[in-house]
């Protein structure tokens, strides 16, 4: 996939501006992987991953007048899916919840790290990653493939008759083999 | 993995850990920049990771909004493409139609145009040129600035633009004119036909062309090569032809230099000492290589002409940008609108009860009547800087911002704003600088410096530099902000770097100067480092700002380059 440039983007901003809504297909097609990627590092249920990523281009659209042309789009994305963020978490955390105080105040010391990471990721960052998963060994495959979501830990311990701990080894092995494996792939 | 990170992800996914453990790891995430970071990576991987592996969304709440048509994306996706960059500005497609006949008749011919226009277009992009490649500052010996009526010997290679960063490389081009900046501040002009080549900072080989250098002081040193030819500057602007007979003819036009004929082994056979300040001395000469001689010859104009300044653009701002950055809570705000004139020059605070900048120096306003004002430093040999009345003591412990744009009329390293203590000594606490290249310190050249020192002192300290280059006459908005532990930059409202620092300061009158390293007299890398060229909008804060507020005042300017 070619990643557009800021001119291409520019452009494309000022034919939506100018009527042409279906000119917005290609923002989102351009934008969607890394943001619902940056979401998602951050929300647990993919459901709440894609609603947050079709709120967040429906208010970029409303709002596009405000965007300066030159300035990084898919920043500006991230800034409006930030506090739609923290709007999510104060409508479904409970404060008493030790859980969730400790879960914000997390996020909150990691934002600024978050974004630059973010910086630096295209949709053809992202889609290297699918290659890089497919090359790596069986074992390691199958517990990225799995996720460390929710219950998933414990079951693949189970399976691979280990500990949850050893399968968090596991998938942190798998995460450095594909940081360089896509380290290599776009340089 | 080590077992605190482990725990951490597993909270942060939603897994119940000991309560007990909370405070420990929040104090960890918040102290261990390394621990921080892996977790970081973690996290962001892991969100990469869900997304390529989960299904691509319907999009249906999108479709509702903007009233699609859903077609299928990936069928139509390089035709859109070709559409989007290709098509001059469509009407608004605001109304829907009813399918007839008529539109049967319209699709077709629409197809017909649309494959004819597609072939087209593909022809075109094979033909449009590739983008130069990215070269890190770090890397860089120069930055592409002005290109005027250029023809590139090459159709095929990439070319660079303005604001490009070139490393060793050859330039060759048929006709027009090149402006380049080696990162060290000397200025070289070229004209076509040429064919340059850069070979480090302070040496560039000419193997055809007119060339007209300026050597900024500090930057002394930089070498002109020819055909068996070498000019040395010793502080200059001079003037330069390699003809295609392999002669090479100079002149002095300021300063001095020395030109050498050079033997096989490269080292000067014969030279002569050139000095534009007297008129007995030598002012033009020819290298004639292959004669093995080199003469003194009358003055004449066949070298290239200095093109005239660049004009620094203004600073266009729209009437709400005061309140947006009041409503941020500054604790002093200098709009520069006036300057007052000599010898009282006064900025006032836009905060009533907050010092005014007093000036020294010969500053003007730039702006276009009735608009937007901002401050203009020029090119002196004389001390000029920019002082609060009172002194300024940093709020540490809530952290602090200073805010600002500005615009560098060259490549030079040059202080914005230092804080200063005690007043009077070249002592830093806080520090925004632009770099450039120098043989004295070991700063990434041509970035946005933000320095931190504690306690003050005038060496070491902690660094962040932009990842991106800062242009000459291109303006921006910068951030400097320390946050609890940590020092954060950002450029044109995007984060352009952090570091972690140690959090143990105490309350300290500081001295606060503007475009100017000390307020001590004198020249020298540790002393001045002037700035020259506009800034506008500064403010400080006795807060960090957050990214929100950074990227609003941000969005609000940008330059005009119609109104000089």
């Amino acid at each position: 996939m070619r990643v557009l440039t800021q001119a291409e983007v520019d452009s494309i901003l000022d034919r939506v501006e100018n009527g042409h809504r279906d000119a917005f297909r290609l923002i989102v097609r351009e934008f969607s992987l890394p943001l619902r990627s940056f979401l998602a590092s951050q929300l647990h249920h993919h459901d709440d991953v894609d609603d947050m990523t079709q709120d967040v281009f429906i208010a970029a659209y409303r709002d596009l007048t405000t965007f300066r042309r030159g300035s990084d789009f898919g920043a500006w994305l991230r800034g409006i899916a930030r506090n739609k963020l923290l709007d999510h978490f104060r409508s479904t955390s409970r404060r008493e919840r030790a859980l969730d105080r400790f879960r914000q105040e997390i996020g909150r010391l990691v934002e600024h790290d978050l974004e630059t990471a973010a910086l630096t990721q295209n949709a053809e960052t992202i889609e290297a990653l699918l290659h890089c998963i497919s090359r790596l060994p069986e074992k390691l495959r199958r517990v990225v493939r799995a996720g460390l979501e929710g219950d998933k830990p414990a079951e693949l311990a189970k399976q691979y008759v280990t500990t949850v701990g050893a399968i968090y080894n596991l998938h942190y092995r798998a995460n450095q083999l594909l940081r360089e494996c896509v380290q290599k792939g776009m340089g | 993995m080590e077992a605190d990170l482990q725990q951490l992800l597993a909270a942060w996914l939603g897994q119940e850990i000991d309560p007990a453990r909370h405070a420990e790891l929040i104090a960890r995430v918040r102290d261990d920049e390394a621990f921080r970071q892996a977790f970081v990576a973690e996290i962001h991987l892991l969100g990469m990771l869900k997304t390529v592996q989960s299904p691509e969304s319907r999009w249906l709440r999108i479709e509702d909004e903007l009233g699609w048509n859903a077609p299928d994306l990936t069928d139509h996706e390089a035709l859109e493409d070709v559409i989007v960059q290709q098509l001059p500005i469509e009407p608004p497609a605001e109304k829907r139609f009813r399918f007839t006949w008529r539109m049967a008749v319209a699709a077709s011919l629409v197809l017909a145009i649309g494959a004819v226009f597609t072939f087209n277009a593909v022809q075109n992009r094979k033909q449009a040129p590739l983008p130069y490649p990215k070269v890190d500052a770090l890397n860089g010996l120069a930055m592409f600035l002005k290109g005027e009526g250029v023809k590139w010997t090459s159709d095929t290679e990439p070319h660079p633009s303005t604001g490009d960063i070139l490393a060793a490389t050859h330039l060759d081009f048929t006709a027009g004119r090149i402006t380049l900046s080696m990162l060290t501040g000397v200025v070289v002009e070229v004209e076509g036909p040429a064919h340059l080549e850069l070979v480090d900072t302070a040496k560039v080989i000419c193997h055809r062309g007119r060339i007209r250098a300026k050597v900024p002081p500090g930057a002394e040193g930089f070498v002109v090569l020819g055909p068996f030819a070498a000019i040395l500057d010793l502080g200059t602007e001079f003037g330069v032809n390699v003809n295609d007979d392999g002669t090479m003819k100079g002149r002095i036009f300021k300063g001095k230099l020395e030109a050498s004929l050079l033997g096989a082994n490269g080292s000067p056979e014969r030279s002569y000492y050139l000095d534009s300040e007297h008129a007995d001395r030598t002012q033009e000469f020819l290298i004639d290589s292959r004669a093995r001689r080199m003469d003194v010859v009358p003055k004449t104009n066949d070298f290239l002409s200095a093109s005239a300044a660049t004009a620094l653009p203004y600073l266009t701002l729209p009437q709400t940008y005061a309140k947006t950055v009041l409503d941020s809570r500054p604790w002093s705000y200098w709009r520069f609108e006036s300057v007052g004139s000599a010898p009282e020059f006064e900025v006032k605070n836009e905060i009533a009860g907050r010092p005014s900048l007093r000036g020294m120096g010969h500053f003007t306003t730039a702006g276009w009547p009735g608009a937007n004002q901002c401050i203009e430093f020029p090119s002196t040999p004389d001390r000029q800087f920019l002082a609060m009345k009172e002194l300024w003591t940093p709020t540490w412990r809530d952290g602090f911002a200073v805010e600002y744009w500005c615009v560098g009329s060259s490549i030079s390293h040059s202080s914005l704003v230092a804080a200063v203590a005690p007043q009077d000594t070249n002592n830093h606490v806080f520090l925004m600088e632009l770099t450039s290249r120098n043989r004295l310190t070991f700063h990434k050249p041509a970035s946005h410096r933000l320095l931190h020192r504690w306690p003050a002192g005038w060496e070491g300290g902690d660094n962040v530099y932009s990842p991106d280059p800062y242009v000459p006459n291109r303006w921006q908005h910068v951030v400097g902000q320390v946050r609890g532990d940590r020092m954060e930059l950002y450029v044109d409202g995007e984060p352009a770097g952090t570091l972690s620092i140690k959090p143990e300061h105490q309350d300290t009158l500081c001295q606060f100067v503007v475009g100017r390293l000390t307020t001590q007299p004198g020249s020298g890398v540790s002393i001045d480092r002037p700035f020259v060229g506009r800034l506008d909008e500064l403010a400080v804060y006795d807060h960090p700002l957050s990214i929100e507020e950074i990227r609003a005042h941000s969005q609000l300017g940008h330059a005009d380059p119609e109104r000089r």
